[in-house]
């Protein structure tokens, strides 16, 4: 019955109103994200696939607890995405933990969007006609896990998750000016890093 | 249903994890912009203090003082006071704007020149509806603002060079007024041949005076300003 609701409503907002009024249909809004969210969640440093499960239950409780805080003058998305990196960083505090160096096989094979990873490659590297795209995915993604945490989220969000300058600012709170220059910087910062470790031999 | 779904499930049933009502991040919200309010509103009454601190200012009686005194007049009678309250009021308004759910979509600088913008406007129109008459009246119960105002006014009050600031007593004819200055001390002032500027001698109101020393009792006054 539920896939039937989640097909019929299409905007996640009507789903909030819904889960209000009978919680079992929280189930909609946890198959609608959790791809999406554990990619992001792995993408911003966990290694531990276990630790990632937990951190994506925590993810959806949190969801469903502050459910009544969710304004649908926002968008849902960028409200779920806010609760994911705050889980993230308050697991990173309490853990007393830096972000760890993705596990790259399951960055490219676990998530749906390696095509994000692709987009970061064909805007910031130009070498798409020298490997096939799965190569040049791994070496993106190798190079992000050394990028600062920071920066990394900003090019996580940005062309991985695909969000706008609008949803990363509500994401991150941060001002959209700060948005668009931290994502310049963290360009420049990836490309640097990309053109140490393989343009020295490559290019 | 996924494996994620059903554990998500069971441990809501499991914890009776309960879905917070509405009622308390609305809370939490009118108390964010509550106190925005209240911030922008008090740091407008520390613009209007600064303003009426400078205005009060007598910049012309400065070369009348004494050399250090003048200096010390000019340092001393810079609103410190308000402008630190002010400065607090403004970091406070920036981060609790920043609390609000649009809060973080404007840049720094424009929150701060904004709430700013905003005190000055709000702290003028208080200045014009004598909203800083009524805060010291209010302070000058308080003993470090009654202290700090004493200070202050203090810088007015060099008998030997001049000049003597106090509050009147009572007008004893159009010849002489009774002063109090703020050591309490008694003055009789001839105010016979005095320039009078303000709204005249009324009891219980401040007035600086520029004129002679006569005796440790007694002044001649030049210049009457009531304030």
């Amino acid at each position: 019955m539920h896939d039937v609701v989640s097909s019929k409503l299409k905007s996640d907002a009507d789903v909030v109103k819904l889960v209000l009024v009978d919680s079992s249909f929280f189930e909609i809004l946890v198959d609608r994200y959790e791809k999406k969210l554990k990619r992001y969640i792995l993408r911003l440093g966990m290694f531990d696939n276990a630790v990632a499960e937990d951190l994506l239950q925590e993810v959806f409780i949190k969801v469903y607890q502050n459910l009544n805080d969710f304004d649908s003058a926002f968008s849902f998305s960028s409200w779920i995405y806010r609760i994911s990196h705050n889980v993230v960083v308050s697991y990173f505090r309490k853990a007393n933990v830096s972000p760890k160096i993705l596990d790259i096989s399951r960055g490219v094979d676990d998530g749906d969007n390696s095509d994000g990873v692709e987009n970061l490659a064909d805007d910031e590297v130009d070498l798409a006609n020298e490997f096939d795209k799965k190569q040049l995915s791994k070496k993106v993604l190798q190079v992000l896990a050394e990028v600062p945490g920071e920066y990394r989220e900003m090019l996580v969000l940005f062309y991985i998750e695909e969000k706008s300058y609008k949803e990363i600012s509500d994401i991150l709170k941060r001002p959209i000016n700060t948005v668009s220059s931290m994502i310049n910087r963290a360009k420049r910062k990836f490309k640097q890093i990309y053109h140490v470790k393989y343009c020295e031999k490559d290019c | 249903m996924s494996n994620i779904a059903k554990k998500i499930a069971k441990r809501i049933e499991k914890e009776g994890i309960k879905i917070i009502p509405r009622w308390r991040f609305l809370l939490t919200r009118s108390f964010i912009w509550v106190s925005l309010c209240v911030a922008v509103a008090l740091s407008a009454v520390a613009v209007s203090m600064i303003m009426f601190q400078i205005i009060d200012i007598e910049w012309d009686m400065l070369p009348k003082m004494g050399g250090p005194k003048r200096f010390f007049a000019f340092v001393g009678l810079v609103p410190y006071f308000w402008l630190i309250v002010a400065t607090l009021l403004f970091v406070f308004v920036y981060f609790d704007f920043r609390r609000t759910r649009r809060g973080h979509r404007y840049s720094g600088g424009a929150v701060v020149i904004g709430s700013v913008v905003i005190s000055i406007v709000i702290g003028v129109c208080m200045y014009f509806v004598h909203t800083p008459r009524f805060a010291n009246e209010v302070l000058r119960d308080v003993p470090p603002f009654r202290q700090m105002e004493n200070m202050r006014k203090g810088f007015w009050h060099e008998p030997t060079h001049g000049m003597i600031s106090g509050v009147i007593l009572s007008v004893e004819s159009n010849k002489i007024i009774i002063v109090e200055d703020f050591i309490e001390h008694i003055w009789n002032v001839d105010v016979e041949f005095a320039e009078v500027k303000g709204q005249g001698f009324v009891p219980g109101r401040l007035v600086r005076i520029i004129g002679d020393f006569v005796d440790k009792d007694d002044f001649v006054a030049k210049e009457v300003r009531c304030k």
